[in-house]
């Protein structure tokens, strides 16, 4: 790769926390599941999460001069190698469709409920489109200007919120059966800590290949950070019992915020982070759409595909989940499972190779 | 000649490639605000800025009257000024009645500025749980708008004017803002409610607003005082002003913090008036030998008024006061909790959330009896007041 | 209304992608941008596009009676 495709593990950083970020305090599936317990079952979700990142990095500096596809070429063949890819495929496929819809489901509920949802998703995917064609240097770049005001306009939120909450909305703790932790980890490794998953194919980008695992650590506690203090503070602000009911609970507990008697409507920001991060997570798995059906296919010049696969992201999000209680369903009882190959097995398999083929030689 | 060429090619390639860019950009132009099917022009707008639902159960019809501000735009001499108007309509549900209003309003209706709801008795008794989720699903209708139960029909109290001849959403933010100086009437957010409602155990307290009429004035007047009480998802009765007060006592900062109060009770002979504000509140509970719930209270307190000479300026005098105090706040909170206990048995206070959280494995074998144990708990209440001012004079006369 | 002018559009572009690579000798990038344009035309025709399978319908098909043994532990 040439030098100047590179980027540094600062930026790294960067992009892992808005694409970690994008939506994920949007519904708090999990929060609505567990209520107090929680942090439980997102202090589990972001450990199998490492784990996996761990298990990426490593076979990453085992191979350090060969990009991730590469690897899999060689450690399971170029035909399993291509299915392993188009496992992947289906996967980003499948994670841009609930990101399309759950964006475009917000505006028309909340925002725009006259304009078509194909129009909104259609607008997501040519923006998204035009920043995976200018390439993941540009990507990164517009992320670090976008990032200091979003972490400001995310701590605002937070003071404000917090001046709300009168009593420990994580009281009483351990009141849910290890089953229901345990599923509610499940929920949450898929989304969002699991997403990370993607971000193995970008690992031979960064220049300081000793610094890959550190720097994307810090990305995912960060963002698993700022998903529990929004839990707390939802929790605390509207209460237990309509956290769990309403449909974007986080953003009505924005909606609380008042200060004095004519400060209020902050929830315009939140509504620009969740636009702005949820693109950039579409525009990352896009990306690397691009990288994999490169490999794939064996194209050689990728330019003229980049319309198309974005018109493939339009069409896959404008079929899918048609109604909230679509993505509802497939977020609680598909999704967690059908994503448990491309997240936890495809990189244990990739790590035991590595392993193999290392003691072999 | 050969690198000209090339140039020019290159420069051809880049027009055409701007051209492009340029007529995508103005295709995308019709996706922009100005074209959405969503825009509202501000001179076609009146803003809704208190609501009334009644219910009548005879006929199950809704009534849905909307008390809406037109503003002025048209000339800059009138700007700044407002013109109300109140519409009503009716329907077999709330969101059929207040589509109904479109046949009678010529401009189009936005509820986002919407800060009172205010419902009928009659709703209030029969249609609770219909208004609850109208309310918290309507994307426009913010939760932290305030509810109240009118005495009477909603629509009646919406047609009233004011005395200030102010707007009366005005009036009746002026009169939510005052809440903090007197303590005697409450307003409830909707998000509270909606979070309380479905609690199976607790019961809430809600505003009440009604008509007041004094003797030598001529014309009704709204007034906020009081309190509604609902429990299971069912209006439950009136709250006197007095309860209301505890209510606020008992209740979160927010209800309390800037809450300044005062209270007349008898001293050495004389009526003594004390304003009071609560610096700490405690509330905690103990499972030993069943349910018991402590409640203490921290005051700070001005001397409002004396009828006869007191020796206020002698410390003796002034400890007295503050036993005398806090002993009248214990009464009171005593016997407000006895009426919340015994004769509503509704849990407005919240007790429930406490054993809950504090106690989750006794509360597991409390919630199945909490109807038949939560009148019989023990509550200890303990005040302190700190008279830590007298106001500009001490006494009148010389002693 | 949308679908059909993309419908159109991948066909078109898809057409004439295929013949400039044609041009370039690149057999495999014009038979892959075909194939390709031809899936998003066949997805947004007009006719019958509301039965084709979507990673949704084919991962739930797949994983449901799955997610309902385990969830029903």
């Amino acid at each position: 790769m040439a030098a100047q495709n590179k980027i540094t593990h600062g930026q790294l950083s960067c992009l892992v926390f808005s694409y970690l970020s994008g939506f994920s305090t949007l519904f708090l599936s999990e929060a609505a599941l567990l209520k107090q317990d929680v942090w439980m079952s997102y202090l589990i979700g972001m450990t199998l999460a490492i784990g996996m990142l761990w298990l990426l990095c490593y076979v990453q500096w085992k191979h350090p001069l060969l990009t991730m596809v590469e690897i899999s070429d060689k450690l399971f063949g170029h035909w399993v190698s291509r299915l392993v890819l188009m496992i992947y495929l289906i996967y980003m496929l499948e994670m841009q469709a609930a990101a399309c819809r759950a964006l475009s489901t917000f505006y028309t509920t909340v925002v725009i409920p006259n304009m078509p949802s194909n129009q909104m998703i259609l607008l997501i995917i040519l923006c998204t489109t035009y920043a995976t064609y200018l390439g993941l240097t540009t990507i990164v770049r517009a992320v670090q200007i976008t990032l200091p005001f979003f972490l400001v306009g995310i701590l605002i939120i937070c003071f404000f919120l917090l001046r709300d909450v009168e009593t420990n909305p994580f009281l009483p703790q351990f009141q849910h059966s290890f089953s229901e932790v345990m599923y509610g980890s499940l929920l949450s490794l898929y989304f969002p800590f699991g997403k990370l998953v993607v971000f193995g194919f970008l690992l031979a980008r960064v220049k300081n290949m000793k610094k890959i695992f550190s720097s994307s650590i810090f990305g995912l506690i960060l963002a698993a950070l700022y998903l529990l203090v929004s839990a707390y503070l939802t929790l605390g602000t509207i209460g237990i019992h309509l956290a769990g009911t309403a449909t974007f609970p986080f953003f009505s507990s924005i909606q609380m915020v008042k200060f004095g008697e004519y400060l209020e409507r902050i929830e315009i920001t939140i509504i620009g982070i969740w636009t702005i991060f949820t693109l950039f997570e579409i525009v990352v798995l896009q990306y690397v759409f691009t990288i994999l059906l490169r490999h794939v296919f064996r194209i050689k010049n990728m330019k003229p595909f980049i319309l198309p696969i974005g018109l493939l992201f339009f069409i896959s999000a404008q079929k899918s989940f048609l109604r909230l209680s679509d993505l509802t369903f497939y977020n609680l009882n598909i999704a967690p499972f059908s994503t448990m190959l491309p997240i936890a097995i495809i990189p244990i398999m990739l790590s035991i190779m590595t392993l193999l083929r290392k003691e072999k030689t | 000649m050969l690198r000209n060429e090339k140039k020019e090619v290159s420069c051809i390639a880049m027009m055409r490639m701007n051209t492009v860019k340029i007529i995508l950009s103005i295709c995308l132009l019709t996706c922009t605000a100005g074209c959405s099917a969503d825009v509202t022009e501000i001179s076609d707008i009146a803003l809704v800025t208190a609501t009334g639902i009644d219910y009548d159960k005879k006929t199950k019809k809704y009534t849905f009257t909307s008390y809406c501000l037109l503003p002025t735009t048209t000339s800059t001499a009138n700007t700044g000024k407002l013109s109300d108007w109140v519409v009503s309509a009716s329907g077999s549900s709330i969101l059929d009645a207040a589509k109904k209003l479109r046949s009678q309003v010529g401009k189009t209706l936005i509820w986002q500025h919407n800060k009172f709801i205010i419902i009928g008795e009659g709703a209030a008794r029969y249609s609770f749980y219909e208004i609850m989720d109208f309310m918290i699903r309507n994307r426009q209708i913010r939760i932290t708008s305030f509810l109240f139960v009118s005495k009477g029909r909603a629509v009646n109290l919406l047609h009233m004017n004011t005395e200030t001849e102010d707007l009366l959403s005005n009036d009746l933010l002026g009169k939510v803002r005052n809440e903090k100086d007197w303590g005697r009437s409450i307003s409830q957010s909707i998000q509270n409610i909606a979070n309380w409602n479905t609690d199976p155990y607790r019961g809430f307290v809600a505003g009440k607003i009604s008509k007041s009429r004094h003797s030598f004035k001529s014309k009704d007047a709204l007034s906020l005082s009081g309190g509604s009480v609902f429990n299971h998802g069912k209006w439950v009765g009136w709250l006197d002003e007095q309860d209301v007060l505890v209510v606020h006592l008992l209740s979160d900062k927010s209800k309390w913090k800037n809450l300044t109060f005062s209270e007349s009770f008898p001293f050495h002979d004389s009526n003594v008036t004390l304003h009071f504000k609560l610096d700490k509140q405690s509330i905690q509970c103990r499972d030993t030998d069943g349910p018991t719930v402590d409640i203490h209270l921290s005051l700070t307190s001005t001397v409002g008024e004396i009828e006869h000479y007191l020796s206020v300026d002698k410390l003796d005098t002034i400890i007295q006061l503050e036993h005398a105090a806090s002993t009248f706040l214990e009464n009171k909170i005593k016997h407000s909790l006895s009426h919340f206990q015994k004769d509503l048995n509704v849990d407005v206070i919240g007790f429930s959330d406490l054993f809950y959280q504090h106690y989750p494995k006794e509360w597991a074998a409390l919630k199945h009896k909490w109807s038949d144990i939560y009148p019989t708990i023990p509550v200890q209440a303990h005040v302190t007041v700190k008279i830590d001012k007298l106001g500009l004079n001490q006494y009148l006369g010389d002693h | 209304m949308l679908n059909t002018i993309i419908c159109l559009l991948s066909i078109c572009y898809g057409i004439q992608q295929f013949s400039s690579f044609r041009k370039q000798n690149e057999k495999r990038d014009a038979i892959v941008i075909l194939l390709f344009c031809g899936m998003i035309a066949i997805y947004c025709n007009p006719f019958y596009s509301a039965s084709l399978p979507t990673v949704e319908s084919f991962y739930t098909f797949v994983y449901k009676p799955i997610s309902n043994n385990l969830i029903r532990k």
